[in-house]
């Protein structure tokens, strides 16, 4: 071996293309992850303790505004000026960048952007403050925009792995609180499960396509009429298995109310949003897109799998008493609904699970932000009776999380009735009209369950009268600048996208998601 | 005019806010202007043919948009609606003090339902019907717990927004059905439908509409909200909101014309609201409770005679709707000014009032006069109308709309007796009563002549009603309300209605009864609780907690979706071995394996668990693949050295293990091998295409340079994949780093020795 090493290249190996500007959001947010790992260790006692947190909202702007001009250019149609527009994929057709995949960069970027904002503050009050938080962070949206762009089976395994170990750690961040730990131990444990399930099914499709590249399953799968599909379908199921997993279907949602309430609020935001958005647009990408041939037999089965997942998560959520675990099951029944959106496979069923990814996102990073505030150091107080309230004590939070409560329960004028119509037209226009009805259900059921937390925060608790009292609970429930800028940005989201949703609807039919060669 | 006039009452609710509390009771002169405005314009559309539209667009993409059409029906509802909604404005300035807390956030909500009600009546699209239908629910909510410190107004107010939300959802669903089976969202351009979809969309439609219109079983809010402020009560739970149900039965009973289920539940849901309502109102001893109930039963007929879908049918409705709200309305604000100057609605404190207040007697007695259909008041011709159309019509129809009729003004009589008496009458001691307030008493003898003035001038009124029935059913064109019809049947029957009804009436006002039994109440609350138990055991059973049982779950599961493999396998193309070799050490990797999971202590499993990776490394270099084993046997020591530092902070042995719990995860583990192996077997049946290897093989010496595969294909070959593994691995040392640094910085952290139970 050391005597071919040895040998001068007499002849080139071709290698596959780089487009370096498709990568562009992927390396800034990736290499800007190293890079400040890199700073802090070089430069440890120079580091004033704002530069982290402001660093890392830069580089998620920067990943933001990098994708703007790829956006751009993959939702235009190939001209004489420009025959590059449109979608494309590079690194040997393993890397897709279109429409959908941008948009998910453009979502993973905000997310960043405000769960930093949200966690510098929090870092701080936990006395558990270093870089390592942002690191993981950026490296966990890294890999969720590689998933969201994968164009191979492995390529969305490492996304996936990359998004996954470093949730793991974040949830366990807070290594005081022995709840946190036992989050992280689980939320390890049962990922790295269903991580192993994933990976054995891309085994199985490999041995039924003969391909690992998404492209090419998707030629061999309209070409060829297979006539023992059981490796397939097995396939299928396991792939299912993993994506059902990280995004908290029934019956592999146990993990979630857990996680939830052990981890730290600002993380669970993240994943509540980022994670969950990873793991459809990887969903969205595997089986819309490249199984669509064979939706017959994948839809009924997400069909199965929404209905359970939309009744138990609304159903159980109901009698919780933890304000994060009834956001935990709430989440699930969130999920249930973007089932909804998935299992209707149109291209309409693909842009309603973006818009709600979006409006959930926003509504869920600003819930949990008001959250983080009001439950106090320790992340102690997260009991219903605990927040009891909160809208006397400061009205600006309870009015804040009341938007949010009524975003996710679907109330008009904010984006999660967008969101939650737009779902159920697709499921309607899709023949699907036992699925939109149980989603109604379910939606009547979840609404119990915002309204117990507005009931809490509006009309239970102690009256304050006394003005130094009142004063005094609010000294208690400090608002930092940057959690403020997130409930700004995120109560404004909810009501302008509630008032005026075009722009976000328009953005997600454009974000189509195409299988490119390149 | 449409934009302009709801943007004044935008205009008028920020004003109201921006003054606040401050302006004190001139925040409802501020609100009564756009209401008063509304009113004069609809006003001038009564009876005509002009039907303004307005148009938005709101979200291109969804065919959204806010679309408006005041037809004759919408421009009755909004002369009821905004007139009324201007009475109970100037009312309420008599009815709080001037100091009253919160009064501008009051009144600001009640002109915002107030909006959303106009909203409602001129909606032309089902999705801004929808929006404007929800933001009533969610103003109504606010002024029922107006009063939030009591801890009944909050279940009450609970309660009413469950109900009218959850109907509010029912609605949506059904409209989206409709939607696709009707292909336009435009009421005024809807045709029938029908078919299973339609019948699905029906029965939503209806549920939806008894939600809001307070119908058996779900009339259950009503009573509740009665907690709140009287203005609340007489604006929203006589006239306007609760007709909200009315007007979507009107509307949607052209669609569902030809659903052969809209009528039967239609008369269902009416028909024992009517009887059950009017059953409540005998009972009760709150005067504001005895209303409410009333009003159950007035919306049942009305629903009744509405889905009943005949001509005459549709216009005594559109009759009874429009006599209901002014009745209603004046004896709703007659037990509030009781109730602000005597201190109390019960009547079983109340006596003499009708000396004592002799005007409010008055408006009393004519508004109850006309709720019971005595002549000469506007009840009475469309009670008289009802009664007719019962008369038109034919067998199984005609006997159970007609006992409902018949049977429901009988009991409508009676109850109106009892209030009067029960109120009114002396009954010992009087009762003290304070000073009269001009702004009370002023919109509450409006409203109590309008019953008179209505009759006296009852060919204007045909004039009104007609078309506005006419929009929902043609047929209705030929009717019109007659002052004294003469001897016929009908006439004959209401005589007898209002004679039975007193004599009951006259029976029942003095008995002091059971109490009030809140069957309805207790069925909802105890279905509410049903639900909660329900989830609570729920939650048990799927949500223990413990890490094991979620990884057994998982496990099955995923081993269950292996299952199709069983089919596949191929029997002939499996064979025993290439070498005995193999099956020597595939003996070794069962062996250690079962060693591995019967051991008690942890060291001993970590030890059987290397030993089967080195098992399965042997099988590699007899399979012929010898760096493929060399890369195993490196992650096999790796992994062991990893288990051999763990163990030293946990216990020698294995926590012991129930015998139930032990079955189940032998049952899990066997069953996940098997999957595994039954899936090899399957893959090896259905070979598509070459095997890879020899491809790799050729490209991996060729241009990779190398002869062991596995590092050309981490290398070479898949190095893109290789550098992400790596990221994998960068993320993976930060983690640590994460985890390990904090513990240093604080020594009173519990150590991480600490066995973790799980």
């Amino acid at each position: 071996m050391l005597n071919i090493l040895a040998q001068p290249p007499t002849d080139a190996i071709p290698t596959p293309d780089v487009a370096w500007s498709g990568l562009m959001p992927l390396l800034i947010l990736s290499g800007g992850a190293v890079l400040l790992l890199t700073i802090v260790s070089l430069a440890k006692d120079f580091i004033p303790r704002w530069f982290t947190p402001i660093y890392t909202v830069l580089i998620g702007i920067a990943t933001g505004v990098a994708a703007i001009p790829l956006w751009l250019r993959v939702t235009d149609t190939p001209s004489a000026a420009d025959p590059n527009n449109g979608p494309f994929a590079t690194l040997d057709s393993s890397f897709g960048v279109d429409g959908f995949s941008v948009f998910f960069t453009m979502l993973f970027a905000a997310v960043v952007v405000l769960v930093a904002l949200l966690a510098n503050d929090y870092l701080r009050r936990e006395d558990i403050d270093g870089p390592e938080f942002y690191v993981l962070m950026m490296l966990s949206a890294s890999g969720g925009i590689v998933m969201a762009s994968a164009n191979d089976l492995i390529v969305m395994f490492l996304g996936l792995e990359i998004l996954s170990i470093a949730v793991y750690v974040m949830a366990a961040m807070h290594s005081r609180r022995i709840e946190s730990q036992e989050a992280g131990m689980k939320y390890f444990v049962l990922g790295a499960l269903s991580s192993a399930v994933f990976l054995y099914g891309i085994a199985l499709t490999y041995g039924a396509t003969g391909s690992t590249n998404l492209v090419e399953i998707r030629e061999f799968l309209s070409n060829v009429i297979l006539l023992n599909d059981a490796l397939l379908l097995a396939g299928f199921a396991l792939l299912l298995v993993g994506f059902g997993f990280k995004v908290a279907a029934v019956p592999f949602h146990s993990w979630t109310p857990d996680v939830y309430q052990g981890a730290p609020t600002p993380v669970v935001g993240f994943m509540a949003s980022a994670v969950k958005a990873a793991a459809f647009a990887g969903m969205l990408r595997v089986f819309w897109l490249t199984f669509g041939s064979y939706r017959t037999d994948w839809q009924p089965v997400i069909y199965g799998l929404a209905i359970a997942t939309l009744l138990v998560g609304s159903f159980v959520a109901i009698v919780q008493t933890d304000v994060k675990r009834m956001l935990a099951y709430s989440s699930i029944s969130h999920a249930g609904y973007l089932l909804v959106g998935v299992q209707a496979a149109t291209n309409e069923g693909t842009a309603t699970v973006l818009f709600y990814l979006a409006a959930y996102a926003f509504m869920v990073i600003g819930s949990f932000t008001v959250i983080t505030l009001a439950t106090g150091p320790g992340d102690a107080k997260t009991s219903l009776t605990d927040i009891a309230g909160l809208a006397r004590t400061r009205p600006v939070l309870g009015i804040a999380l009341t938007v949010f409560l009524l975003g996710q329960a679907g109330v008009p004028f904010t984006s999660g009735f967008f969101a939650k119509f737009y779902v159920i037209s697709a499921a309607a226009d899709a023949n699907s009209y036992g699925l939109a009805i149980v989603a109604m259900l379910a939606a009547v059921v979840a609404a119990f369950l915002y309204l117990r937390i507005m009931m809490a925060i509006w009309l239970d608790g102690d009256e304050v009268a006394d003005p130094t009292e009142l004063a005094a609970a609010k000294a208690g429930i400090p608002v930092p600048w940057g959690a403020a800028v997130v409930l700004v940005v995120t109560v404004g989201f909810t009501l302008v996208f509630g008032l005026w949703p075009e722009p976000m609807i328009e953005m997600a039919r454009d974000a189509v998601p195409a299988l490119a060669i390149g | 005019m449409i934009w302009a006039l709801l943007c004044a009452h935008a205009v008028a609710c920020i004003a109201i806010v921006a003054l606040g509390d401050r302006a004190g009771r001139g925040v409802f002169g501020v609100a009564a202007v756009p209401a008063a405005i509304t009113t004069v314009w609809a006003a001038t559309l009564l009876g005509g043919d002009e039907a303004p539209t307005a148009q938005r667009q709101w979200v291109e993409g969804l065919d959204l948009s806010f679309t408006f059409a005041v037809g004759p029906l919408g421009a009755l509802m909004t002369v009821i609606v905004s007139g009324i909604g201007f009475c109970v404005f100037v009312y309420s300035a008599g009815y709080f003090s001037a100091g009253t807390p919160g009064i501008a956030r009051f009144g600001a909500t009640l002109l915002a339902f107030s909006t959303a009600m106009v909203g409602l009546v001129w909606a032309d699209s089902i999705w801004t019907l929808f929006i404007f239908w929800e933001l009533t629910s969610i103003t109504s909510f606010l002024l029922v717990g107006h009063k939030s410190t009591s801890a009944a107004n909050r279940a009450a107010a609970r309660r009413a927004l469950l109900i009218t939300v959850s109907g509010g959802l029912a609605l949506l669903a059904g409209f989206v059905l409709v939607a696709d089976s009707a292909g336009t969202a435009r009421l005024s351009e809807m045709g029938a439908v029908d078919g299973t979809t339609a019948t699905v969309a029906a029965v939503l439609v209806m549920c939806a509409a008894a939600t809001k219109s307070a119908q058996v079983p779900f009339h259950v809010w009503l009573p509740g909200a009665m907690a709140a402020p009287t203005p609340v009560s007489a604006y929203l739970h006589s006239a306007t909101m609760v007709k909200a149900g009315v007007l979507l039965v009107a509307l949607a009973s052209p669609v569902f014309a030809d659903v052969s289920a809209w009528t039967p539940l239609g008369v269902a849901f009416g028909g024992v609201s009517v009887m059950w309502g009017a059953i409540g109102a005998l009972r009760q001893h709150d005067a504001k409770l005895i209303l409410a109930w009333g009003t159950i039963s007035q919306l049942g007929l009305i629903i009744t005679l509405l889905s009943v879908g005949s001509g005459k049918a549709t216009f005594a409705a559109i009759s009874i709707v429009t006599a209901h709200a002014i009745f209603k309305a004046a004896l709703f604000m007659v037990v509030g000014e009781i109730d602000i100057r005597t201190g109390t609605r019960d009547i079983r404190e109340l006596s003499g009032l009708h000396r004592t207040m002799p005007l409010t007697f008055a408006v009393a007695a004519v508004s109850a006069a006309s709720m019971a259909g005595v002549p000469p008041l506007l009840g009475f011709p469309a009670k008289e109308a009802a009664v007719e159309a019962v008369l038109g019509l034919s067998g199984a129809e005609q006997w159970s709309v007609g006992v409902i009729v018949i049977a429901g003004s009988v009991l409508t009589v009676a109850y109106t007796t009892r209030f009067l008496l029960g109120v009114f009458a002396t009954n010992g001691e009087a009762t003290e009563v304070a000073a009269q307030r001009t702004a009370m008493t002023a919109p509450l003898a409006v409203l109590g002549a309008l019953s008179l003035v209505g009759f006296i001038f009852l060919d204007q009124v045909t004039k009104i009603v007609k078309p506005a029935a006419t929009q929902v059913n043609k047929k209705s064109d030929v009717y019109k309300l007659i002052q004294w019809p003469g001897l016929t049947d009908a006439f004959m029957i209401s005589a007898g209605i209002v004679a039975v009804g007193l004599v009951v009436g006259v029976v029942v006002a003095r008995r002091s009864g059971s109490t009030p039994r809140p069957l309805g109440a207790r069925a909802v609350d105890s279905l509410i609780d049903a639900v909660l138990i329900g989830a609570t055991r729920l939650t048990g059973r799927v949500q223990h907690g413990s890490l094991p049982v979620y990884v057994a779950t998982m496990a099955a599961t995923a081993a269950l979706a292996a299952t199709p493999f069983l089919w596949a396998i191929d029997t002939d193309a499996l064979y025993k071995w290439d070498s005995p070799a193999q099956a020597v050490l595939a003996g070794l990797a069962v062996a250690t394996a079962i060693t591995a999971a019967r051991v008690g202590s942890r060291l001993g499993a970590a030890v059987g668990l290397g030993g089967v990776g080195l098992a399965v490394s042997g099988l590699f270099v007899a399979h012929g693949a010898p760096d493929l084993a060399l890369t195993q046997l490196l992650v096999e020591t790796v992994v062991v050295v990893g288990f051999v530092i763990g163990l030293g902070h946990l216990a020698r042995q294995f926590p012991p293990v129930g015998d139930l719990w032990r079955t189940v995860r032998i049952v899990v583990s066997a069953m996940a091998g098997i999957a595994v192996a039954v899936a090899l077997a399957a893959s090896a049946s259905n070979p598509t295409g070459q095997p890879p290897l020899e491809a790799i093989a050729q490209e991996g010496v060729e241009d990779g340079g190398g002869n062991n595969l596995v590092n050309v294909i981490l290398t070479d070959i898949r190095a893109l994949d290789t550098l992400g593994e790596v990221v994998v691995l960068l993320v993976v040392a930060v983690g640590i780093l994460a985890l390990v640094r904090p513990q240093k910085a604080d020594s009173a952290a519990p150590a991480l020795d600490a066995e973790v139970t799980l």
